[in-house]
């Protein structure tokens, strides 16, 4: 009897474990199907949204001119910027394989919505137009015409997924009937080696678009500093002006020597940096002389020993041409300005040039900025010359 | 097609059929010309030595004139400076492995070859060409390793190598001349 049982016990044993052997192996094969599409694990994903959601938005009004008698206003983190673009992008709107040509007046405007580090310009794209009807292009119908693998948020006006191939997608839709206007935002995030990147871009974008008509929340412009904007900067572009400044900072305390220069011009990003052996001797800061004396002039004019025209400023200027104090930034930066003369239209930019004194000299970093000397670039060249990182 | 593909095989033999040069310890990196290229976690225990190797793969060389590059690096633990110099590239023939050399081949030559004295004239034949020029340009595609130099170390750690390049030479900045580094110790 006894054996009897026991022998049971075993086959059901048996089976009762070789039963739920393959129900492990079920379970774990739809995971990891799971985690081949998503790349990482869901919970991770999940973490990355919540802290997504969780960043402050530092928001400017953009128009964008589509003709002559329209344009239109966006608010865009500060570090965007519109470019015009004129073909489809990256998630289909309508069926592919319809030949059916769409009618000329429904055509919408492209806008193509950039950063320094965006992947071409279709990446991520626009659509402005007009229809009577609410519920042009819905979501449903944008799932109908992409090959969509994992569906990772949705709801009535937005789909985030990733397709066949891996890629994370965005699609939003936002419609204005007060002007009957729609407005459709694709995007597809940059392939960086890094899954984790990939999906902070993507919940960043998800954020972008969320506030893209609201224009009750523009910031002011004019406190800006550093310190206030990181924490709204997406973390694909904080890493890549990381590369930057960390090789800045590096020239600085192994390489740059006498005087030694060094140029970095990419991504739309332009850095000058050198060290001045004169200034270095002397301890002149020639930031604080021009500040002082509200310089107006031209380069050539330029009372102390200084490497300003032979260094940077000789790429695109005469001697001749007019340089001038516009404003001081900060105690260790101001923004000038340099005029080209001699051409039929006198062209004016704007500079930005710190100080940075270290053990290892006196040394200078200059970038092309903005009128007012407030671009994302100036906030942190400023931010560098005091704290050597971002 | 397959002309193209050959030069690619050879170096493929060589580079697994040669290792006498010390374990490889941060594989090929191409350099970056206008940033600081850093290769950290560098575990080095006392008595290696960190060898510096640098590649060149260059295509349409004149007469194998290769661009001298100047490396300039500085070898850091925690933070301290171990080792800064400034060492030339290139520059010598010596301690060069995994070479792979081929002249371009002939039927390039008439779009390719040019001479010193006179620009190539397309409405010639190519035998009174070779007969008018007397210095010829030799064009190559040439790639291979050389040594640099080597960093003694005297105490166990993990090591940060920052390091960049340039070159005043115009041939550096042709696209056809890639230049990286890889580090090995011994």
């Amino acid at each position: 009897m006894m054996k009897k049982t026991y022998f049971i016990f075993l086959i059901s044993l048996f089976l009762f474990s070789c039963k739920n052997d393959k129900e492990n192996e079920d379970f774990s094969k739809t995971d990891e199907y799971e985690n081949m599409v998503l790349g990482i694990p869901q919970a991770q994903i999940d973490s990355i949204r919540k802290s997504e959601e969780k960043k402050q938005v530092i928001l400017k009004k953009v128009s964008f001119d589509i003709d002559s008698a329209n344009s239109v206003d966006l608010m865009l983190p500060i570090s965007n910027y519109l470019k015009e673009y004129s073909f489809s992008g990256n998630v289909n709107l309508t069926d592919p394989n319809s030949t059916s040509e769409q009618n000329e007046a429904e055509v919408p405007t492209t806008i193509s919505i950039k950063n320094n580090f965006s992947d071409g310009d279709s990446a991520e794209l626009l659509l402005v137009g007009k229809s009577n009807n609410p519920n042009i292009y819905p979501v449903s119908d944008i799932k109908k015409f992409n090959e969509i693998e994992k569906v990772l948020l949705e709801n009535k006006d937005a789909l985030l997924y990733v397709d066949a191939f891996g890629r994370k997608k965005m699609y939003y839709r936002q419609y204005n009937p007060a002007n009957s206007t729609y407005y459709l935002y694709t995007v597809e995030v940059p392939k960086y080696n890094d899954q984790k990147l990939q999906y902070a871009e993507l919940f960043s974008v998800y954020k972008k678009a969320q506030n893209l008509l609201a224009f009750n929340k523009e910031s002011l412009v004019e406190n800006l500093t550093w310190e206030k904007i990181k924490p709204s900067v997406s973390d694909l572009e904080l890493k890549n002006y990381d590369v930057y400044y960390k090789s800045l900072q590096k020239e600085l305390k192994y390489f740059l020597k006498n005087n030694d220069s060094v140029n970095i011009n990419k991504d739309r990003i332009q850095f000058y940096l050198y060290r001045d052996e004169d200034h270095t001797k002397n301890t002149f800061d020639q930031v604080t002389i021009l500040a002082n004396s509200e310089y107006s002039g031209t380069f050539y004019d330029l009372n102390f020993e200084n490497r300003l025209h032979k260094g940077y400023f000789k790429q695109i200027y005469d001697t001749n041409d007019e340089f001038r104090f516009v404003k001081k930034i900060s105690e260790h930066s101001i923004l000038m300005s340099a005029t080209r003369s001699g051409y039929s239209s006198n062209e004016t930019n704007y500079y930005i040039i710190s100080s940075i004194k270290t053990e290892k000299g006196q040394f200078y970093l200059i970038s092309p900025t903005n009128k007012d000397g407030n671009d994302l670039t100036a906030l942190m060249n400023d931010y560098f010359s005091k704290h050597l990182k971002i | 097609m397959m002309k193209s593909l050959f030069p690619i095989l050879i170096i493929f033999f060589s580079a697994i059929s040669c290792n006498p040069v010390g374990e490889t310890v941060s594989e090929e990196k191409p350099l970056d010309n206008q940033l600081v290229n850093t290769v950290e976690n560098l575990d080095l225990k006392e008595g290696d030595e960190l060898v510096i190797w640098g590649k060149m793969d260059a295509s349409f060389l004149k007469n194998d004139n290769v661009p001298i590059f100047e490396l300039h690096y500085n070898l850091s633990l925690d933070g301290k400076t171990i080792d800064n110099k400034t060492v030339p590239m290139f520059a010598h023939e010596d301690k060069i492995i995994n070479s792979t050399y081929e002249i371009q081949k002939d039927e390039e030559k008439d779009e390719e070859e040019e001479t010193v004295n006179e620009p190539a004239e397309n409405t010639e034949t190519p035998t009174e060409n070779t007969e008018e020029k007397p210095v010829k340009i030799v064009k190559s595609n040439w790639s291979f390793e050389q040594e640099i130099i080597r960093i003694p170390i005297t105490k166990d750690g993990k090591y940060t190598l920052d390091y960049k390049a340039g070159s005043s030479d115009e041939a550096a900045d042709s696209m056809f001349t890639k230049v990286s580094v890889i580090l090995r110790k011994k």
